[in-house]
This record gives structure tokens, sequence and C-alpha cells, in this order.
């Protein structure tokens, strides 16, 4: 049961126990991906608002239809995304589809030639060269000259979508990862060279990206997509379908764990953070266990919420609590800074948006004690 | 911050195997080796031989590396060398982090506060993050913990000792001064011991 809760487990093991969110953004993106196939979709929100299991629930919704073959790729998971360079997607992409094709049984020189193209091979010079081969670095290892990489990528992808559409005529790509970049000027160049040629092959894209291009991205780059989603945290205190949500999550993760009585508590002490929920709730099965008790009871909830309030004030600086005091006392929020700005990315501040109206508010699980350090 | 004893988070941390948990324990850079051996000891006690390992990462690079290595169910990193790069570095490569297992790291409080501040990402994944307590309770019960080492090293009794070196007679090792020092008998230390 611990497992099911688990915040930091891979979504992808938690599948079964996926609840439709209000407006979930999945059904909205693989509607739009199924009636445009080559369609290209940013999808934005906080650190733990579930973008990557909104992801899968796309793939799994668009693996329903016969003629498209999905892929979802975590481009950070083998490679840092701040040494990325433009044709590092598009090679991702061609690695992806060389190993679900190796994966199947295929072989083909065409996964090789995607393979040296990620990583790098040794190749025979041309005819009229000295006789030594050359080492050509991989695109996913060094940066080199971003043109050439973007079409030395291109090369091996076009030859696999050419075998591949011979079965399947559509291929839409889930990739997954670009929201913990930080340049964002880095970002947009991976966005014009990378997903805007993988539009023109012919590929679908939904692509994972940094909360702070909410607040920031260029309305241009924004025009490179075909609709710009954002996954919002669920204003659980003013909006029943959002707390009614959450239950649903507990309840199908695990039913029986929680008294009733804890949860109502534990929903609005997430802030309607869906790994907030999973993490409070993880810590008061720890809680419960510690205790000898048979189930989770309001008690646990309130020692497990500040045990993660504690946790989230830590690193704060006399200024932000300053801020943070403000936003608890008045509502008010106003992102002047990048230290303002980390406030709402760490979530220490959040922002519900109801009929495009920001809400602010403090976590709710730091409350508490940003109001003893004002006394 | 709230505060446990090894013991204490080693059982917690016991009630989360089977999942894949990331928690922080953090103690001043004096008492980071002790810290690390205790909780290390307290974890070998409830989990199964070979469960337990223990990670010494240079940067945060390196620990990619090692955890990705690493099969070991439960992993406790001495984090306490992690600069705010290296922070940020494993915020980027947090897929890379994924461990089938329990993972603490062992930091000081300031590193973690750069944790928090240049690691949000990973920072959601962290559920028990606790403090080594210093209250005089724990203060006792290590110098209890001490003095029982000491009795079963030398096979001898605190009164054996203290009537030793009141008659000259303990020898001059520096364990036999530390035991003096911890019965409150720092006095005697002039009876030719060292």
């Amino acid at each position: 049961m611990r497992a099911k809760l688990d915040p930091a487990g891979d979504p992808a093991h938690a599948a079964p126990f996926y609840v439709d969110s209000p407006g979930a953004v999945s059904s909205r993106i693989a509607a739009e991906l199924a009636l445009a196939p080559a369609s290209r979709h940013l999808l934005v929100g906080g650190v733990g608002s579930g973008k990557t299991t909104e992801l899968l629930a796309i793939e799994r919704r668009m693996s329903e239809i016969a003629d498209v073959a999905t892929l979802y790729i975590d481009v950070s998971k083998h490679h840092d995304i701040a040494k990325m360079m433009p044709g590092a997607i598009i090679a991702q992409v061609g690695l992806g589809l060389a190993e679900q094709l190796a994966g199947s049984g295929e072989r083909s020189l065409l996964i090789q030639a995607a393979r040296d193209v990620a990583y790098g091979a040794w190749e025979l010079p041309e005819l009229d060269e000295p006789d030594d081969s050359v080492y050509v670095p991989g695109i996913l290892i060094p940066p080199e000259q971003v043109v050439e990489n973007v079409q030395r990528a291109i090369e091996p992808l076009t030859a696999l979508l050419k075998k591949v559409r011979a079965g399947i005529p559509h291929i839409a790509v889930m990739l997954d990862g670009l929201d913990r970049i930080t340049d964002l000027q880095a970002f947009e160049q991976l966005v014009d060279h990378d997903v805007t040629k993988l539009s023109s092959l012919g590929i679908g894209v939904v692509l994972v990206g940094p909360l702070r291009a909410l607040y920031g991205l260029d309305r241009v780059l924004v025009q490179r997509f075909d609709s710009f989603q954002y996954q919002p945290w669920l204003d659980v205190t003013k909006h029943r379908a959002g707390r009614s949500f959450l239950a649903d999550v507990l309840a199908a993760r695990a039913p029986e764990a929680f008294a009733p009585a804890a949860i109502d508590p534990l929903i609005a002490g997430s802030g309607g953070v869906l790994r907030d929920l999973l993490v409070i709730a993880q810590s008061a099965l720890v809680e419960a266990y510690m205790d000898g008790a048979s189930q989770v009871g309001e008690h646990e909830v309130d020692d497990a919420i500040a045990t993660f309030g504690r946790k989230h004030l830590q690193g704060l600086r006399p200024a932000e609590i300053e801020v943070l005091q403000r936003v608890r006392t008045h509502g008010s929020f106003v992102q002047t800074s990048e230290d303002d700005l980390a406030l709402l990315m760490t979530r220490r501040v959040l922002e519900y948006r109801s009929e495009n109206q920001p809400r602010y508010a403090v976590h709710p699980s730091i409350e508490r004690l940003l109001n003893e350090l004002a006394k | 911050m709230g505060r446990t004893t090894p013991g204490e988070l080693a059982l917690r941390l016991r009630a989360l195997r089977g999942t894949a948990a990331y928690a922080a324990y953090l103690a001043e850079l004096a008492d980071i080796e002790a810290t690390l051996a205790d909780l290390e000891d307290e974890l070998r006690a409830i989990a199964p031989s070979g469960a337990v390992t223990r990670l010494s990462p240079h940067s945060g690079q390196q620990l990619v590396a090692d955890l990705g290595a690493s099969a070991v169910e439960i992993v406790v990193v001495d984090a306490r060398r992690f600069s705010p790069a290296d922070w940020a570095l494993l915020d980027r490569r947090r897929s890379a982090l994924a461990h089938r297992g329990v993972v603490i790291f062992v930091t000081t409080p300031s590193s973690f506060s750069e944790l928090m501040r240049h690691a949000t990402n990973l920072a959601s994944w962290l559920g028990d993050v606790f403090a080594v307590p210093h209250d005089d309770a724990t203060v006792e019960a290590r110098r209890e913990q001490r003095l029982t080492a000491l009795r079963r090293w030398a096979n001898r009794s605190d009164d054996e000792i203290v009537d030793a070196a009141r008659a000259g007679t303990l020898p001059a090792d520096p364990a036999y001064a530390e035991w003096l020092v911890l019965l409150g008998h720092g006095e005697l230390l002039g009876h030719g011991v060292t």
C-alpha cells in the first residue's frame, strides 16, 4: 500500500490507479492529436502537478487508436539537459524508434545508424582522404555545430520513419523532462530546431516545458505550438471537483488506509498539489506504523503536515519570509524578481487560476509555522 | 526541523521498504561521520545482510553514476560536500536518480538549504526530513553507549577503572582517559593516565 502512495515512484507503474482530473489536459491533447496527428502541444505545470502522469495518459489514450504509434521519452533520463544542443531531441526520438524496433526483434542497419548518431561512431573516410578512420562524436555527448547536428539527427530518423510508417501511418511522441531546464533561451532553441523539424516530418509532439515559461515565454514561441496547456494546482478550498479528485486518488491507491476524518485535512494540507498529497499521505502512513495504529487518523496527518511544512521552510531568506507573510495575511503577490519567481517554482506560494483570475496562497503546510514566526 | 535519533529514523525507513523513497538526515559537520556510522549500524540491524550501502560521491555527477550502478536496496548518501552546483545538477538529472529502494541523503543543514533552493524537483521527492537530536537525553544516551563499548573492550567495570586510576595503576591509554572523563572523574587524569 505504501508503494502505491509512492511520490517518487515511476508514474508508469501507477497507471492502474489513474484517476481523471477535472478537465484533464490528457483528454484535450489526445483529442487534438487524434484530429491532427502531426500537431504540436506544449504542456506546462508546477513541480509535482502530475505532468508525467498526464503525458502517460495521453500515450494510453493514443494507443487505443489503431493507426497511431506512440513513443514516450524522458529526455533528461540519460543526459544533462543543461548541455543539450539542437538536434539532441531529434536524436533521442530516432534512438527511441530504433530501440522500439530492436525490441520487436527487427534487425536493420537503420537501428545502428540511429545509435551511431546519438552516441558517436568510427566512420571510414571519403575515398580521396587518408585511410585512417575518423571518430565522429555522438550528438548526445558533446555539443557541436547546431545546423550540422540537426541534419545528422534527421537522416536516420527519416529512414526509420519510412520503415515504421509501412505499418502504422501516424506517430506521436511524448517528450518529458524539459520542465527542469532553467535556461529559457536554450529551451527556445530546442523548440525552434527540434520540435519544428519533428512536426515537419509529420510527427505529433507533446512537450513538457518549464513552469517559468508561463511567466516569461515569448509569444512567438507559443505560436510554434498548436496548443498551450497549463496543468494547474487544484484549488481544493474553493472547488469541490478538485477535492473530490484527490479523494478519488487516495481511494484508488490506498482504500481504507485513512480514517474518513483524516481525508479532508490531508487534502487541505496538500494545497491541491498531487505529489505533496502523496508525500504527506505516505509520511502519515509511516506515522501510523510508528504509532502501531491500523489506520491513519487526524493525529498522524497533522504530524505529517507539520514535518512537510518544516522541510518546506528550509532555505528561505528573511526577505522571502516577509513576502510569504504578506501572501499569508493579504493574499497579495506580485512577481517582480527571480526570488519571487522561485517562491512559485518551489510551491511556497501557490497560484490558483479560476476563469483566468489568479488567487495566491502560501502552501497550507507552512501557514501555521509562518503564523508562529509572526508572533 | 523535527529531530529524531538514527534508531528511530531507521525504523521509519524500514516502514518504507518496498517503495522508492527519498529522505534526508541533517547533522552538523562535526557530527556527520558519527551520524553516518550510527545510521548505517541501525539500518544494518533491521535490514537483511547486504541490503545497506554507503555512497560518498565527491560530486553530483558521481552520485548519478554510483547510484545508477547500485542495486542495493537502502543507500545512505554522504552528501555533506555537495555544492549548489551539485544540487542543481542532481535536480536536472533527477530521472537518473530513480532507485528501487530507499535513498537517504545525510548532509549539513546549510547544504540542505542549498538543496531546497537549487533542487526543487528533487526536493519534491523527499518524504522524511529530520535532524539529529541535540537534547540532553541524547547526549546521555551517546555517553552510555560509549561507556558500554569501553567496558566491553576492557572487560572491566567503571568502579575498577576509578579504583585503578586512584591507585595510579591504570595503563597510559587515551581510551582510559576518555573513560574517566565520561564518568565525571577528569580530576584523576593526573594519576598516571594520559
